[in-house]
């Protein structure tokens, strides 16, 4: 019967060629563009360790004066003191844990010849790599001496190792960061987490930064934060040791931990140390407090995805909620035009159900063809943003979800909005059709 | 001459496919002008005047990475040997560009006591003593700076004294309008305010602070430092081309970045306002072409289905005017309740987008003239279909089937 | 069989309420062909409509081949209506989108026969009313005469038991309505009961009983001809 419906779709389509066309063009504006606009929402509302998301967390603490406002919906500044960053470092040693920021260098090998490339840096502890799922090509993280004593071992990504040796295992030779030269310990994969969750600092699409060097080192070695600097205190900072014992908020802080056990745990290990605090009168509000986000939370907290983005999600949907009233507008004067035919198929023995399935295999046909169409209009859609704007090449290209959502929205939303003209004609009273005017 | 109340009797029959349109018009009406507010916001943000000429000023950044260059020297022998150049207007090492979407900004008070100080944010813009001729600042009160109050900003060495600020700071920090020749604070940093500007935005082109802007006559002795050239008209691609070359020359102990207009790192820094209002009128244009087709089809719909009915009211002694004015009424009655309903619901959309997304009131012109619009897409995707209802020839009664 | 008893039908409107048919017997014998007339309005087509399960009664008893049609779903009415009922309109009826051969096939889909069982379904009722050379015509190109004998064509394909024709001549002209009466007899002849409403008095006599309706009532002529009671007999056996 289904093969029969199909048939008798197509031709019911191809009769009223003129209707058909415009349908499944405004079917296809429709899902074009509500496509469009969901590809760049679920790519930057995308969670890129969704598998450790829940076991992932930021770490913040209310650190500021008592009148500081904060951009945060919370108040509580998303990044943390040197100071407290390396107190917090030293504590709870079973659980894996971290602080970081990002620096740069210009980066040369021991070839005088070679012109210097400037680079992004991530100056952080070794647990960094296991923590986010690091892969590494060759070598590993630093070890945990380095953690401790200062030491120039660098940890490099694969796209630097191509740019500085052109690929290979390199680990064991030495490059210049700025003017020190730096051991390289290991060479990660490809690592480029979008958003990068970890750091949201300068623009939550930023690419990942291809050095990792030892946190320790800030202690001895005056690196200059990359990212933000905020302060709240009326305090001068002359040189680097009094921005390290500043309250100058600049490195953020992350924690995994796995179980519901370690979560208790860790916050409990943080309200000590915010009391304790402010006992020292450190922390001068009344609601200073620790506070841990889990990966998806964080996102979610930063507005990574951006209020234009549901905006334009919300627009393009009413726009496919037009298309498809225009649709069942336009279906439900066929269908009824129709209708002497629906009555002559009733007397010869067709039931109301038979009719309703008819009428919903045009529908869906009718959806499918504006949902592959609209497929494509979404495929030309977001190839001018790539070409257009920059930044948006990871953004504008479909994922696999995409490619089916688009049809099966497609044909769920113009069957469902088929349901009441197909509806219509299948319980009009088949004798009203067959008299004769 | 037109009886609205048959017409409307008729449509009554029809009850479904008129709460459709109507349903269609309502949305399209809500949608359209809140998007057209939304784009007009938009591009007002994007036409702002920006009180520099961003096409002539070409800016980069650099990184000293040998900590044995003197880099508050460097950055004069830079400036010296780029104004040197014919197409070259004037030129500066500074810690920021505008409109680039990152920088410095610090606090200001209006005087040094915490208690009951006027405070702001801003911008702020350290250069030589030139940087109003970079960026081709007027000075509306004052002066600009002199070569003199330059300071090199070595670790240690003393804090600029003489600020230039715009009129939107002036206003902020003095609301009696006598900023110039007043002190501003930092922490516990005078600057004495010799020079007034009209305008000159700051970096963050979507912040609250982007017309509050200070400019110091200070060279930062940074690694990580800018530089900002003013060129003749139509020469900055020479000076984009050529200006690494330049410089690595002097001193190669450095990396230099790529160079851009301020005009191009303004279009990066409002690529997400462009997104967005290039979407929506996307979405404006194919909505309205589809709510057009959408009405025309079933209109002709209509006529198809009524030929016989006009055929006998012509027969009956109508003119081709009544029968065209029939349908133009009919669609227009059902425009209106459509429109009615629009309103209310475009408002209701603008209070969600007011709620959720901090967008702004929508001003009711923007209804309005979406109102009109509607009514003219309306009126024609109307015409043609009744035009051709009021051709069918009154035989057609007297035929058959 | 198809036996109704008692049959009121009742059309409600906003305005008023119709009587269509008002107690109305009749009992229709297997392999009769029954000619039904009456004046305009008077429940003619009502009738036809209960009788081929198109509509609803509003009181009473409709017995079709023993089986009391009340309260039967649509589903088994449909299929019902389906093995047993053929129709035939005044206005031909013919779907345009379609050819003669997928005019005549649509019952059979419903039918769920095989596509080889439909194929060889379609040519015979084609050939019956002598238009199986034009199976790939759409009904735009044929005569109304023709029409009507694919209507004909396609009322009878599923081989049902009753044929219902609500004015089968009304549209064609007298040479036209000939030769589909003569159709319709030839049909009988083969064991189809016929139940028609015409308006031609003189097509009418050439039933083996006639009936009227006036006013939704039933006013029975029967006479018999020749022939009618070998028909009975052959149904009965
Ligand atoms: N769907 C309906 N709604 C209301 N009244 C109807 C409907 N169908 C038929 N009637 C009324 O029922 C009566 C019988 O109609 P019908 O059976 O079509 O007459 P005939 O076929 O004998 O001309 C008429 O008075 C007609 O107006
Ligand atoms: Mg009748």
């Amino acid at each position: 019967m289904f093969s029969y419906y199909i048939q008798l779709a197509i031709k019911s389509l191809k009769s009223t060629i003129g209707t058909t066309l415009l349908m499944v063009l405004a079917i296809a504006c429709g899902i074009g563009i509500s496509m469009t606009a969901l590809t760049l929402n679920h790519m930057t509302g995308n969670n890129p360790i969704s598998e450790k998301s829940d076991q992932l967390f930021a770490v913040q603490l209310q650190s500021t004066g008592s009148s500081s406002t904060w951009s945060t919906t919370d108040n509580v500044p998303e990044q943390l003191t040197y100071q407290d960053a390396t107190n917090l470092m030293r504590a709870l040693p079973e659980l894996k844990h971290t602080p970081m920021y990002k620096t740069g260098f210009s980066v040369r090998t021991l070839d005088p010849e070679f012109a210097p490339v400037l680079r992004s840096s991530r100056v952080t502890t070794r647990h960094f790599f296991s923590m986010f799922d690091v892969n590494f090509l060759y070598g590993g993280p630093w070890s945990k001496t380095v953690d401790e004593n200062p030491t120039f071992q660098v940890v490099i990504s694969e796209e630097l190792n191509d740019k500085l040796f052109g690929g290979g295992d390199n680990t064991g030779k030495e490059i210049f960061l700025n003017a020190t030269t730096y051991q390289i310990v290991g060479i990660t994969e490809s690592w480029q987490p979008k958003p990068k969750f970890y750091d949201v600092n300068n623009g939550a699409f930023q690419s990942s930064e291809q050095l990792f060097i030892p946190f320790v080192l800030s202690s001895v070695y005056e690196l200059q934060s990359w990212g933000n600097n905020n302060g709240w205190k009326e305090e001068r900072v002359n040189n680097y040791q009094e921005k390290l014992a500043s309250e100058i908020l600049w490195t953020q802080y992350w924690a995994e931990l796995p179980t519901k056990k370690d979560q208790d745990k860790f916050s409990q290990f943080l309200s000590g140390y915010v009391s304790q605090q402010q006992k020292l009168a450190r922390f001068e509000r009344d609601d200073a407090k620790g506070i841990i986000r889990n990966v998806q939370q964080w996102l979610d907290y930063n507005d990574v995805v951006g209020d234009d983005s549901y905006v334009l999600v919300a627009v393009s949907f009413m726009f496919l909620v037009v298309c498809l009233v225009n649709s069942i507008g336009l279906l439900l004067a066929k269908f009824l035009r129709n209708a002497p035919h629906v009555g002559v198929r009733r007397a010869l023995g067709a039931s109301r159900g038979q009719v309703f399935a008819q009428h919903l295999v045009e529908v869906g046909m009718l959806g499918l063809l504006g949902g592959l169409l609209g497929l494509a209009f979404a495929y030309f859609g977001l190839s001018l943003l790539k070409n257009n704007f920059d930044g948006f090449d990871f953004v504008a290209s479909m994922d696999i979800t995409m490619f089916l959502a688009a049809p099966i929205i497609a044909v769920s939303a113009t069957v469902l909005a088929g349901i009441y003209p197909a509806w219509r004609v299948c319980t009009t009273l088949p004798s009203i059709y067959l008299k004769t005017q | 001459m037109l009886h609205i109340s048959p017409i409307f009797n008729a449509m009554m029959r029809n009850k479904s496919s008129v709460v459709l349109i109507i349903m269609q018009i309502a949305l399209t009406l809500a949608i359209v002008s809140n998007a057209a507010f939304i784009i007009k916001e938009r591009i007002d943000d994007m036409q702002r005047d920006s009180g520099i000429p961003e096409t002539e000023i070409v800016g980069f950044s650099m990184y000293f990475y040998d900590e044995d260059v003197d880099i508050t020297k460097q950055l004069q022998v830079d400036q010296q040997k780029i104004m040197e150049l014919p197409y070259v207007v004037e030129a500066t090492g500074i810690n920021q560009l505008p409109l680039s979407g990152s920088g410095d900004s610090w606090g200001f008070r209006n005087q040094l006591e915490m208690e009951g100080a006027l405070t702001s944010g801003a911008g702020v813009f350290a250069g030589n003593s030139n940087i109003t001729q970079v960026f081709d600042q007027q000075i509306t009160k004052g002066r600009s700076f002199r070569p003199d109050e330059l300071v090199l900003r070595n670790s240690g060495a003393d804090a600029p004294k003489v600020a230039i600020i715009t009129q939107a700071l002036a206003d902020e920090l003095f609301p009696d309008g006598d900023a110039l020749g007043k002190y501003i604070y930092s922490i516990d940093l005078p600057f004495q305010v010799v020079g007034i500007m009209d305008k000159m935005q700051g970096p963050w082109v979507h912040s609250s602070l982007v017309e509050k802007t200070v400019l110091l006559p200070v060279l930062y002795n940074q690694q990580f430092i800018r530089f900002a050239i003013r060129v003749e008209p139509g020469e900055a691609d020479t000076m984009i081309k050529n200006v690494q070359d330049i410089l690595l020359k002097l001193e190669n102990r450095r990396v230099i970045n790529t160079a851009s207009t301020i005009a191009e790192m303004k279009a990066t820094s409002y690529q997400r306002d462009k997104l967005m209002t290039n979407m929506l009128m996307v979405i404006i244009a194919v909505l309205i072409f589809i709510t057009a087709l959408g009405i025309a089809g079933m209109t002709i719909f209509n006529v198809n289905r009524r030929q016989k009915q006009i055929g006998t009211r012509r027969a009956l002694g109508a003119s081709r005017a009544d029968i065209q004015g029939y349908f133009m009424t009919e669609s227009a009655m059902i425009a209106g309740l459509g429109i009615v309903l629009g309103i209310i619901l475009a408002l209701v959309l603008n209070n969600y987008l007011m709620t959720y997304f901090s967008s702004e009131a929508l001003s009711f012109n923007y209804i309005a003239a979406t109102l009109v619009g509607i009514i003219l897409v309306i009126e024609v995707a109307v015409f043609l279909p009744a035009l051709k209802a009021s051709k069918i020839s009154p035989a057609i009664a007297t035929r058959s089937v | 069989m198809l036996v109704m008893s008692d049959i009121n039908k009742v059309y409600q409107t906003e305005l008023v309420q119709t009587h269509a048919l008002r107690d109305f017997n009749l009992t229709v014998k297997e392999g009769e062909f029954i000619a039904v007339t009456g004046p305009s309005g008077s429940g003619k087509t009502t009738f036809l409509n209960i009788a081929g399960l198109l509509e609803n009664i509003s009181s009473g008893d409709y017995q079709l081949d023993g089986q009391s049609i009340v309260g039967l779903s649509d589903k088994e009415l449909s299929r019902l209506r389906n093995e047993k009922i053929g129709f035939i309109f005044q206005g031909f009826n013919l779907i345009p989108d379609l050819n003669l051969f997928e005019n005549v096939d649509v019952p059979l889909r419903y039918r769920g026969f095989n596509s080889k069982e439909r194929k060889q379904k379609i040519e015979h009722a084609l050939e019956l009313v002598g238009l199986a050379s034009r199976m790939k015509h759409l009904p735009s190109q044929l005569s109304g005469g023709q029409q009507q004998r694919v209507a004909i064509a396609r009322a009878l394909a599923g081989e049902p038991k009753f044929l219902l024709a609500d004015e089968p001549t009304g549209n064609l002209d007298s040479l036209m309505a000939k030769q589909v009466m003569e159709l319709l007899e030839k049909i009988n002849k083969q064991g189809t009961t016929i139940v028609m409403v015409t308006h031609d008095a003189e097509l009418a006599r050439r039933a083996e009983r006639n009936i009227q309706i006036v006013d939704g009532q039933l006013c029975d002529f029967t006479m018999y001809q020749g022939g009618a009671t070998a028909n009975e007999q052959e149904a009965i056996a």
